[in-house]
């Protein structure tokens, strides 16, 4: 029996191996002060690594408020803090990738398409915990304003044609966050209609929330001397002077614009967030990378934010009963004594009658078949080192890179020339390479194939590893019944 | 070779490779993670997935495509697909011959049936 043709399409029907899993956030906590005349964002995410080699972290998000200037992103791996500067983002890409390939701890902090940022960690070893903080801020006016916090991703705001090591991750496991905002009392902050708790977490999931921000003309405008509000004004600061440089309809002054993106420390598309841990520390060791994953789903209300074992869904109809049993049908019980009676041998019906085709053929012509089976001796197939001598004369006629090819996947002779699928047919019935394919658990015809294949590495010109698609563990090597089989053929 | 060179070569970034190399598209470096060295077969694989990429197959697509035994199919025109062997894609073949042949074959398939010249009978 020959196969259909080769579907091209049929791969996509198979089961394919899983990409690796991402890496899941184990906790994320916003918090977010409102000081007129700015509003600072900052964005705790935490998660662990449980591989048993060093990884290297990636991260793709969203910006978490519209409009917002990143101006400080630390690290905390197993206790120790690093900051991240701001550098030119090729010269702070150059850093970042050599320290990542010799083993340091790096961390880089990048800008991409429609104000995504991209940030990378290099050096986590098994069993770390690694705790992120990114601080943001946004600038906040008197009046009513409304901004879109983004925890987790935003399907309102995809982004496409990413490089792959940039494409973000999604899941839908949620896990523990919260969201506290820190303000005086004459703010009022709305969230869907109601008042948000001030200076209370904030059990939140996923979902980008719209916040209703009432900033009312009597709070007095803070004049802080926090060194983290002082770093959000200056940063503040150095974007709209940024803006206002770009905003220029004269020559764009890009180098003032850098020396006042990397004074104020600020994330923009030509300066990046970049610290690279002391050369001493390198274990020499490249990381793995992997991928952290946002939530990227609402959580229902009673949802747990582990997901539960699946439940099993009750059949909607009982299975329909097996049919009753019939009894077999028993012959009456005839009283009286039992009599043996000779089997009854029917003559050949020479009047043309109709018989059931179930019925055995008469006894006389399965007595003639026997005989004929049993008398006459089966031909004797050649000796083995003569087919072997044929295979080898008779495999240039193969286009191996194609059709070739198709035999040896499909196992089907007639991808091959007609003089040489016949040939092959004829190996494949000979007794011991029938036997070996059967131990080999092969179609005897796709061994013959491959010990055709064998006899074409005899010439020149033949491309290499053609066995693999036969033996894909040990292309060099095949199993030892074929080495001995092709031996004794003489094509080994 | 180092990393760089790899990168280098092949016209990647250093952080495309590594994203490669993770996601199983690209074979581990050789000499352990501690002394990585690259060769030819991470060129290779590196070559195979920018073409396949410049096919239009997404990542999950090359995944298949890397593990299965029946070819990669690539669409010329409506009703012809070309079915290569995923292990020839990123080699750097002269594709002069193969097409040359693939030519000739496509015509015996697809061209036009020239009618045989009809012998004339002699006259008289």
């Amino acid at each position: 029996m020959t196969e259909p043709l080769i579907d091209p399409l049929m791969p996509f029907f198979r089961p394919a191996a899983a990409p690796p899993p991402p890496l899941l956030l184990s906790r994320t906590d916003i918090h977010l002060w409102l000081t007129p005349p700015m509003a600072r964002l900052r964005i705790h995410r935490a998660f662990d690594n449980q591989e048993g080699v060093p990884i290297e972290a990636v991260l793709t998000m969203p910006p978490a408020l519209d409009g917002e200037v990143v101006h400080g992103v630390a690290v905390t791996i197993g206790g120790q803090t690093w900051t991240a500067h701001a550098r030119a983002h090729r010269r702070g890409e150059g850093e970042y990738d050599g320290a990542a390939i010799d083993g340091n701890r790096a961390v880089f902090l990048e800008e991409t398409k429609h104000g995504w940022r991209v940030l990378s960690i290099a050096g986590i070893r098994p069993g770390e915990r690694a705790s992120i903080d990114c601080d943001s801020v946004v600038g906040l006016e008197v009046g009513e304003q409304e901004f879109l916090l983004r925890p987790g991703m935003d399907r309102d705001r995809s982004v496409t044609r990413l490089p792959d090591h940039q494409v973000p991750r999604r899941t839908d496991i949620h896990h523990p966050a919260t969201l506290t905002i820190w303000a005086t009392e004459e703010f009022g902050v709305h969230m869907m209609g109601q008042d948000v708790p001030i200076g209370i977490p904030m059990p939140i999931d996923g979902a980008p929330l719209a916040l209703r921000i009432r900033v009312p003309a009597t709070v007095p405008r803070t004049t802080s001397t926090q060194p983290a509000d002082i770093a959000a004004e200056t940063a503040l600061h150095a974007a709209r002077q940024i803006s206002t440089l770009l905003a220029n309809p004269a020559v764009v002054d890009r180098q003032a614009i850098r020396a006042l993106a990397i004074s104020a420390n600020l994330l923009t598309a030509e300066t990046s967030l970049v610290f690279v841990g002391p050369e001493g520390e390198a274990s020499g060791v490249l990381p793995t990378m992997r991928k952290v994953a946002l939530v990227d789903r609402p959580r229902s209300p009673g949802e747990p934010m582990v997901p539960a074992a699946p439940t099993v869904i009750p059949e909607a109809s009982p299975p329909a009963p097996y049919p009753p049993e019939v009894p077999p049908e028993v012959p009456p019980v005839v009283p009286g004594r039992a009599r043996f009676r000779l089997p009854r041998f029917r003559l050949p019906s020479s009047g043309g009658g109709l018989t059931s085709p179930s019925a055995p053929p008469p006894w006389n012509v399965r007595f003639s078949n026997w005989l004929r089976h049993v008398v006459r001796r089966r031909p004797k197939p050649p000796p083995l080192p003569e087919l072997g001598a044929r295979l080898v004369a008779a495999a240039p006629l193969v286009f191996w890179r194609q059709d070739g090819a198709l035999a040896l996947r499909s196992g089907d002779a007639s991808h091959l020339p007609e003089a040489v699928a016949t040939l092959v047919r004829e190996i494949a019935v000979v007794p011991e390479v029938s036997a070996t394919g059967r131990a080999l658990q092969l179609a005897p015809e796709q061994l013959a194939i491959g010990l055709l294949a064998m006899a074409a590495s005899k010439h020149a010109g033949t491309p290499p590893g053609l066995l693999g698609y036969l033996f894909p563990d040990g292309p060099d090597t095949p199993p030892p019944p074929v080495s001995r089989l092709a031996r004794r053929m003489g094509i080994a | 070779m180092k990393l760089d060179q790899l990168a280098t070569i092949t016209d990647a970034t250093v952080r495309q490779i590594r994203f490669l190399i993770a996601e199983g598209f690209v074979p581990s470096p050789d000499g352990g993670r501690t002394y990585a060295s690259y060769d030819d077969k991470h060129v290779r694989a590196i070559r195979r997935f920018q073409r396949l990429k410049a096919l239009g197959f997404p990542n999950a697509a090359i995944r298949i495509l890397l593990d299965a035994r029946e070819g990669v199919p690539i669409p010329v025109v409506e009703g012809v697909t070309l079915i290569v062997a995923s292990e020839l894609i990123g080699g750097d073949l002269d594709v002069g011959p193969i097409v040359e042949r693939a030519g000739a074959r496509l015509r015996e398939a697809l061209g036009k049936v020239r009618p045989k010249a009809s012998k004339k009978r002699a006259a008289g």
